[in-house]
């Protein structure tokens, strides 16, 4: 395994150098560790306003671990220290006036397993407009359809909005959370696999959903799916071991990876 | 493995292991493990089908027996008795005609416990007597023998003669013949009044209603004072011939039921029962015949006041230990604190509330707020309250710890969910976890309930009495009366098991009341388990 010897060039070839101007989120020099061990290194990455980042590497490298330090999931674990830098929209968000709550607003996640709550479809959906304040009946009926709809996850539940969410199948679950993370209107969408449990139609459909959606939101996905990372991303970033290894522009990343690790891991060879 | 087995050549039989390969295959566990379980499930059958026969035999209308003992020097006497158990009795007869006891032991006859009626205050009332069994002269248990219970709930065995009208009656009474209708007869004091008071109207003009004759059917019988009841214009009489052959009027409105009770089919007998048991259920002691109806209330009242001091109390503190306290030594301190709690005897319990809240805040909220009443204690004495506090105390742990469980078993994914959704703690808390962990909750309720429903130490000290006419539950501001001494079923229990005289019937209502009181637990628990499905259901 080749150490942190991959740095400089990383450097180089990242966006970081030249960065423009519509740089929603940017990780500087992160560093996270779960009692002593250290889990992410040093990352380096800058989310574009109304593109899709692709984040890719083998099992335990630390993508979910990168994805909970953008809305600081990761400060309710007492054994997890993070230290380095991330601006959302130029703002420090470990700085101590920063409000999480807003902030979690602000920056939505769709977790790696369908989490949804013990309440009905309707409700899991509201559970976000709720907390927003959102009350009268119509409102809440008009956009919980709507971030149904959005899901593709409305034509198949409109007959039983009120029974229990745990009755979905796991595909229908999946697309459960991610209309429930759509319902609050987040800016930043974070997506842990979300296509993980779902069957090719499916799949494509969220696939055209995210496409959609970069329209208004900057979205990071973590998929496993090379064909998947190369359709629906305009960017990609390979991770192995914690380390950032190669951030590029998806055409290039899989057509010319620069670094040996990447090449390895997007033809199959890894390990 | 079955080539080797055959192969060996000490094996007579190959099907078979010898013991000691079986012994260690590990498979005696399992018929070991398979009769710890049939022991325990057999004793369990055991202990409620003691209680069931128990409680069934109590009710079941028991044959009415006619004795005829002598009374010495050739008299003797009949009696209507229940035989309620065999015994031995000194030989009254042996000592006296030899003088000096040759033998150091005394001489044992058999007898038998009987209850019987006898006239007490001109009114029959059931008694408890030994009798040798040498005295007994006749026994039987004659079909015609009526047994009649009044609407006060009292009971007259004897012959049903005839029916008569009031003036007949007045005549009678007029006339010394009447043998037990005295003036002073409770029975009768109500008729007596009736009978003077308003004067019979047209007694010669009895058109064809007149029943000449007693119907010897026991339900063309009961159907006869029925319809003689609903003559409200006439006053009738059923004339009762007693142990003691006098006769006794009593006023047809008085009578609630009718019975021979030697000759009544299987389902006769079922049905009475069932209205024995529905008796004893549905009312108080103050009824004449035994009844735990206020028993059953204050066991519920308490258990439901119990419930409202202990949830709020038990949830806040395991939502506190599992989500908001850090999970270091303290914590884990607490927790086995709380857990240990539970093994704390209840009577300790109950001393603890006795000291500290009867005495000293019940006293001093006494002082402040109900200096009127003092001397007369209001909260600073035993009571429901009191009582329930002990209780909550006592099943705090069990609920702590289960609501606990609960918390802990709801995954991370699920607070992290409401978090990323821009949930606060305590809102992530409250809409998400607890939601989640209601059936917890409710387990960790049904336990408490159980453990506190037959819990009695505590209450021994706390206010629990045996009879109290005053109800928890009234009209009266402020309705649910707290601060009040109480009825309670396992009190009871305890109470007819070890401090009653008529040992007989008391354990057998000791018996009742602790079906009873399993039943109800069986009865919450069951609402607890729907209303747990219910929540289940929306998971
Ligand atoms: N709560 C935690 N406590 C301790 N270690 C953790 C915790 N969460 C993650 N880790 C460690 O951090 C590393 C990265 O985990 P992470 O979940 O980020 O991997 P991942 O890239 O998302 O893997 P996958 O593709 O399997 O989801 C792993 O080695 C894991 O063991
Ligand atoms: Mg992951």
């Amino acid at each position: 395994m080749p150490a942190q010897s991959s740095k400089p060039d990383l450097l180089q070839n990242s966006l970081l150098q030249n960065e423009p101007d519509d740089v929603v989120v940017s990780i500087r020099q992160l560093h996270v560790s779960y009692r002593q061990r250290q889990v992410l290194q040093d990352i380096n990455l800058s989310l574009r306003s109304q593109h899709v980042t692709a984040l890719i590497g083998p099992s335990g490298c630390g993508k979910s671990t990168l994805l909970r330090c953008l809305n600081r999931l990761n400060d309710l674990d007492e054994r997890c220290t993070v230290t380095g830098q991330v601006l959302v929209n130029g703002r420090d968000i470990y700085a101590v006036e920063e409000d999480v709550v807003s902030l979690r607003r602000e920056v939505g996640m769709v977790f790696q397993r369908p989490n949804p709550f013990p309440k009905s479809i309707f409700d899991n959906v509201a559970y976000g407009l709720r907390l927003l304040g959102v009350s009268t009946r119509s409102d809440l009926q008009q956009q919980v359809r709507k971030s149904l709809q959005d899901a593709a996850l409305w034509d198949e539940v409109r007959d039983r909005l009120h029974s229990s969410a745990l009755e979905l199948s796991n595909g229908q679950q999946q697309r459960l959370v991610i209309a429930r993370a759509l319902a609050v209107q987040p800016k930043i969408l974070l997506l842990d696999e979300p296509a993980s449990n779902l069957d090719p139609i499916s799949m494509l459909k969220l696939e055209e959903l995210i496409a959609t959606l970069k329209i208004n939101y900057t979205i990071l996905i973590v998929t496993h799916n090379m064909q998947q990372a190369a359709r629906v991303s305009d960017f990609t970033a390979f991770m192995d071991a914690g380390e950032l290894v190669e951030f590029a522009a998806t055409s290039d990343l899989f057509t010319t990876p620069k670094q040996r690790r990447t090449e390895d891991y997007i033809t199959g060879r890894y390990g | 493995m079955k080539p080797a087995a055959k192969s060996a050549p000490a094996q007579p039989q190959p099907t078979r292991l010898p013991f000691s390969a079986w012994w260690r295959s590990g498979d005696a566990w399992h018929w070991y493990s398979l009769f710890t379980l049939t022991v325990s499930f057999v004793l369990i059958i055991a202990l409620m089908m003691l209680i069931v026969f128990a409680s069934v035999r109590y009710f079941w209308p028991q044959a009415l027996e006619e004795w005829v003992i002598s009374s010495g020097e050739g008299e003797s006497q009949r009696l209507f008795a229940y035989p309620l158990r065999t015994l031995q009795l000194p030989d009254a007869a042996a000592t006296v005609t030899e003088g000096v006891p040759e033998q150091q032991q005394p001489q044992w006859v058999d007898a038998v416990m009987i209850a019987y009626q006898q006239l007490q205050e001109q009114r029959p009332q059931w008694v408890m007597r030994a009798v040798a069994t040498t005295d007994i002269v006749r026994r039987g248990q004659p079909r015609s023998l009526v047994l009649m219970t009044l609407v006060d709930g009292s009971e007259i065995a004897g012959y049903a003669l005839r029916w008569v009208q009031q003036n007949e009656v007045q005549s009678w009474l007029s006339t010394a013949l009447q043998p037990v209708a005295a003036p002073g007869d409770t029975a009768m004091a109500a008729a007596g009044d009736a009978v003077t008071g308003a004067d019979a109207a047209n007694p010669d003009e009895q058109l064809g209603h007149e029943p000449n004759s007693l119907a010897v059917d026991i339900q063309q019988l009961t159907k006869q004072l029925q319809a003689l009841q609903l003559q409200s214009d006439l006053h009738w009489w059923l004339v009762m011939e007693l142990h003691d052959g006098s006769s006794l009027p009593i006023p047809v409105q008085r009578v609630d039921r009718l019975l021979r009770v030697n000759n009544m089919s299987w389902k006769e007998s079922l049905r009475q029962a069932g209205i024995n048991a529905w008796q004893f259920l549905s009312h108080g002691p103050d009824h004449g015949a035994p009844g735990i109806l206020p028993a059953i209330y204050g066991t519920l009242l308490m258990v439901l006041v119990m419930s409202v001091l202990l949830v709020p109390v038990a949830v806040l503190t395991a939502i506190y230990l599992h989500e908001y306290a850090a999970q270091n030594w303290l914590t884990g301190l607490l927790r086995a604190v709380v857990s240990n709690l539970a093994g704390v005897p209840g009577v300790v319990y109950g001393v603890f509330v006795l000291g500290v809240f009867v005495y000293g805040v019940g006293g001093s909220i006494d002082k402040l707020l109900f200096s009127g009443q003092l001397p007369l204690p209001t909260l600073g004495s035993g009571g429901l309250l009191w009582a329930a506090l002990a209780l909550a105390l006592l099943t705090m742990p069990v609920v702590i710890t289960a609501t606990e469980e609960g918390l802990a078993r709801i995954p991370d994914d699920l607070r992290l969910a409401s978090l990323a959704l821009g949930a606060t703690r305590t809102e992530m808390v409250w809409g998400v976890v607890v939601v989640a962990a209601r059936p917890a909750l409710l387990t960790g309720l049904i336990l408490a309930i159980a453990r506190a429903a037959g819990e009695v130490a505590p209450l021994l000290v706390l206010g629990a009495i045996a009879y109290t006419e005053q109800p928890l539950l009234d009209g009266q501001f402020p309705f649910l009366h707290v601060e009040q001494p109480f009825m309670h079923l396992g009190y009871q229990v305890y109470d007819f098991a070890m401090q009653s005289g008529h040992a007989d019937e008391s354990i057998a209502m000791a018996y009742v009341t602790t079906l009873v009181l399993v039943l109800l637990v069986v009865a919450l628990n069951l609402f607890a388990f729907r209303l747990r499905a219910s929540f289940v259901g929306t998971e």
